[in-house]
């Protein structure tokens, strides 16, 4: 397990799952149960996938910002502003298929494989 | 410290947490300085008919449909009100006003500084009576999560990011545990009034959804806008008890619950894109009508027209209000907005600190 990215935790949990890394609501139908949504910013075309995540990243974000109440409220584990060690944002750090264990209360990112 | 510096203070905190920049598709800031003049007159018009009929301050709060909704718009009006160079004395009936029905509204905590809480404690135990909880298994809680994720995705495409307290709040929290046993809440999640007329050619499968969450070894808080909630404990196995309510009346069991998923995270998808794709002034437009929308009881129980007249309408074709309008400083932010925000100090965008 290796230590790769860092961003803000806004919704508690610890989850392990596959990087899906989507850019809007054309990669619904790509989605499985538990992967890991990997976005810029969520928004409301992105609720079917959201409801099947595991986890939420994002590029941007706060404490109160769209994925982080979403997240909240569907009891999963969300990093918002999140950023590798190499400072670039966690879209385009992270690849599609990427195992990651990612905690939602430190903003620790992890690589399982 | 007078209610204008605590309602100030809390509101700062509430928007310092907050990425103003990815408000879709604008932000307040931007558009309500457009339409500020006549926004105010019509205020005004309805203060003094409300007052002619000798409509009770109480009543009219209860006309909003959530108390969050109320908080926002006065926190908006106070923008307003300098956007537009209101005088001092104008700007004061305006903001006393509408802090009185919060004031009324609010069982405690009017500012919304950690909790949103609008029922005594013996109507929250005539609620109870009412919607007899039933118990709760965490399936339940993750299904619960996912309609009110949709529900509440949906009301950011009917009522827009800025407007979207006029149909949903989170109430709470409610101690209930002379009822539950100690250390157990009630959370109510709102999301009112979705079948909206401003947008008439969309098909929305509910109008008002109500799920009321009791939680053990939970705490709820929320800031004054209460979707900024925040949990501690866990919302999917602490949730031990829960009543979801569609129209009034008490769903019975979790699968007529599982039906509203589907419809819900259809039109949430639809009505979202539907809103992207209007055309900037198409979507100004729309904003208008939301802003009225949500305060339509109000005007009706005056008897006035709740819509935007054909000057606001006018007016709202001239481009948003960027940066150089608010003349925002690139340092002291926080000190030049407690100003802007103050209704009770004469300083305006375009002064300097």
């Amino acid at each position: 397990m290796k230590f790769i990215a860092k961003g803000l935790g806004v919704s508690p949990g610890k989850v392990k799952g596959a990087v899906k890394l989507v850019k809007d609501y054309n990669d619904t139908s790509r989605f499985k149960e538990n992967d890991i949504l990997v976005t810029h910013l969520t928004d409301p075309t992105m609720v079917p996938m959201m409801n099947k995540a595991a986890g939420i990243i994002c590029n941007i974000g706060g404490l109160t910002s769209h994925p982080s109440i979403v997240s909240r409220e569907l009891g999963i584990p969300c990093i918002v502003s999140a950023k590798g060690t190499n400072k670039k944002p966690i879209t385009e750090f992270l690849r599609e298929g990427d195992v990651i264990k990612m905690d939602g209360e430190t903003g620790e990112i992890y690589l399982l494989k | 410290m007078k209610w204008t510096e605590e309602f100030v203070k809390n509101a700062l905190k509430t928007t310092g947490d907050m990425d103003l920049g990815t408000l879709q598709p604008y932000g307040w800031l931007e558009f309500e300085p457009l339409f500020a003049k006549e926004y105010v007159k019509k205020l005004e018009i309805l203060m003094k008919k409300a007052k002619d009929k000798k409509i009770s301050i109480k009543e009219l709060s209860r006309l909003w449909s959530t108390t969050a909704g109320l908080r926002c718009q006065l926190f908006f009006m106070l923008a307003i009100l300098k956007a537009d160079r209101i005088k001092k004395e104008r700007r004061m009936n305006l903001v006393n006003f509408f802090f009185s029905m919060l004031d009324k509204r609010a069982v405690r905590d009017v500012h919304g500084t950690v909790s949103n809480i609008t029922k005594t404690k013996k109507e929250v135990e005539n609620l109870l009576k009412k919607i007899k909880p039933q118990k709760a298994e965490p399936e339940t809680a993750k299904l619960l999560g996912k309609i009110s994720n949709a529900a509440y995705n949906l009301i950011a495409g009917l009522y827009m990011d800025i407007y979207l307290d006029y149909a949903m709040e989170n109430e709470g929290p409610y101690d209930v545990s002379k009822i539950y046993g100690p250390k157990h809440i009630l959370v109510i999640k709102k999301y009112v009034g979705l079948k909206s007329d401003v947008w008439p050619e969309v098909k929305i499968p509910v109008n008002d959804l109500l799920m009321y969450c009791i939680y053990k070894d939970m705490k709820f808080s929320c800031d004054m806008a209460s979707c900024h909630s925040i949990y501690e404990g866990d919302v999917i196995n602490n949730l031990i008890a829960y009543r979801v309510v569609i129209e009034g009346k008490n769903l019975k069991n979790k699968e007529e619950v599982t039906k509203l998923l589907d419809p819900l995270m259809r039109v949430c998808v639809e009505q979202w894109k539907h809103l992207k794709s209007l055309p900037k002034e198409e979507q100004k437009k729309k904003g208008l009508f939301i802003k009225f929308y949500g305060m339509r009881k109000l005007f009706k129980k005056v008897g006035m027209d709740w819509q935007p007249n054909k000057e606001m309408l006018r007016s709202i074709k001239r481009p948003l209000k960027d940066n150089k309008f608010w003349n925002i400083p690139k340092e002291n932010k926080s000190k030049f907005w407690k100003k802007i925000y103050n209704p009770e100090i004469d300083f305006y965008p375009g002064d300097t600190l």
